[in-house]
């Protein structure tokens, strides 16, 4: 970055006195941020976001090693990301997508604020864009906490299948779905007294659907008999670590942990991203503080907002690739 | 707060119109006003700013709205294709490659470009791959197909 060709004001200073004594009694007067190998301070901008904009590529090929990762996983076994796409809470991402949305905004506005030269309007605006990190993270934390709670670790750390009973309470939960399509209040057998009010139906003896009514109850009978113990242990108990409306919707395949390890290394990456993205934010307002931007300097701030952006766009990519496609 | 995020689909279009009232106030209240130029670089208005906003805000609903309806392979299709109108919104007017010169925006396109040869031909890869050689059922029609052709 720019910043590093003028570490402070008095760096330079030295520099000048030192090196420089005699090219720079000469009355150029340029300003005190720009690098000696510079024409202009023009110059000097767009050569600083060339560079940013090469680390941006970096970056890109960097997650796009990721997202190949997630790429070709997904096309050999499609059926392990319908499995892992059940713990993934798209509520929470949606929030996360406005959340880092807005910071976006926030910190386009800084932006303009620094060519401006407004320094309490940077600092607000950068301080908004810092809380929206901090939001995002904290959302992220609720997410991450979940997960590891409920033993959904990456790789060998997985410990989702000794959870307690997940998988017993997981059959359990989907017969008892099943159950409740079967009407157990049926009358066993009991003769229609009632005449039909309608003439022209025909009587006949209304007989319940005996079939299904019985069957129900096999059903209801055999599993107090068979798995009624492990069902009152593990399907209701208070101590299960999985709240029935968050168990996936089939078995557990046996490379789950390879989902998780996708999930983490690519939401990971990303908040570890936006973690140096909020210090760079406690940079800029150190120097916003120092009243060091206006028209003719605000290349850091610029170029710290090219970073935020592009944390951003990673962001409106993994959104939908993890938490909405199937 | 479960209700509100059960409901988040209704939360993001609340906030795009929330977006949208700002960019009419902004917009009224800035109509009259220069808009200064800096030294160098672009300077982007709020009021355009805002409008980015309400459009990627428009569009988060749009995406989170579809991935509730089954549209079997669409789905996906649909998820890129609005990630991507989404990407280059950000990309143009909050990063400024609209009025930057093209050569910021050929590294990251660039990028991007290497970024599918990488995917394309790792995927064109692994599918010349099977999990498993035994028992597969593809290998063994084969077999057979060049068995009759000899016999």
């Amino acid at each position: 970055m720019s910043g590093d060709a003028h570490p402070n004001e008095s760096n330079q200073h030295a520099g000048h006195d030192g090196d420089h004594a005699g090219g720079h009694g000469d009355g150029h007067g340029h300003s005190p941020y720009q690098a000696h190998h510079f024409d202009t301070m023009k110059q000097q901008f767009e050569a600083g976001k060339l560079g940013m904009w090469l680390f941006l590529a970096t970056e890109v090929l960097l997650f796009g090693g990721l997202f190949c990762f997630y790429t070709v996983t997904k096309s050999n076994d499609p059926e392990l990301f319908k499995w892992g796409h059940h713990f993934l809470d798209k509520r929470w991402g949606a929030t996360n997508t406005m959340v880092l949305l807005f910071s976006s905004l926030t910190m386009a506005l800084a932006v303009r604020e620094a060519q401006l030269g407004r320094k309490n309007r940077i600092l607000f605006y950068l301080a908004v864009t810092f809380l929206c990190g901090a939001g995002f993270m904290g959302i992220k934390y609720i997410e991450y906490s979940k997960k590891f709670h409920e033993g959904l670790f990456p790789g060998a750390y997985f410990v989702y299948e000794n959870v307690i009973d997940s998988e017993e309470a997981r059959i359990h939960e989907q017969e008892e779905a099943q159950l409740a399509h079967a009407d157990l209040d049926l009358p066993v057998a009991s003769v229609v007294t009632e005449v039909p009010k309608a003439r022209g139906l025909v009587l006949q003896p209304a007989t319940p659907p005996t079939g299904l009514s019985s069957s129900a109850q096999e059903l209801e009978h055999g599993e107090e008999t068979a798995g009624g113990h492990e069902a009152d242990e593990g399907g209701h108990a208070p101590g299960l670590a999985i709240a029935p409306s968050h168990l996936p919707p089939g078995p557990r395949p046996a490379n789950a942990h390879v989902f998780f390890s996708i999930y983490f290394c690519l939401t990971g990456l990303h908040g570890i991203h936006v973690l140096i993205g909020m210090g760079v934010m406690v940079w800029l307002a150190a120097l916003a503080m120092q009243g060091r931007f206006g028209p003719g300097y605000f290349t850091p701030v610029d170029l710290g907002g090219l970073y935020w952006h592009l944390v951003d766009l990673i962001w409106i990519y993994l959104f939908p690739l993890l938490y909405l496609v199937e | 707060m479960e209700s509100i995020l059960n409901n988040v689909d209704l939360l993001i279009l609340f906030a795009a119109f929330m977006s949208l009232i700002a960019t009419g106030v902004v917009f009224t209240k800035m109509r009259n006003q220069p808009s200064p130029h800096p030294e160098f670089g672009h300077m982007t208005g709020p009021t355009l700013l805002l409008v980015i906003l309400t459009l990627l805000l428009f569009l988060t609903w749009l995406t989170v709205a579809v991935s509730y309806v089954d549209l079997g392979g669409l789905n996906v299709v649909v998820a890129m294709g609005v990630a991507t109108i989404k990407g280059s919104l950000v990309a143009l007017y909050f990063m400024h490659l609209r009025w930057d010169r093209p050569y910021n925006a050929i590294i990251l396109v660039g990028s991007l470009l290497f970024l599918g040869i990488f995917l394309g031909f790792a995927l064109l890869d692994t599918g010349e791959y099977n999990p498993s050689l035994i028992d597969d059922p593809f290998l063994k029609i084969n077999a057979e197909q060049f068995g009759n052709e000899q016999g």
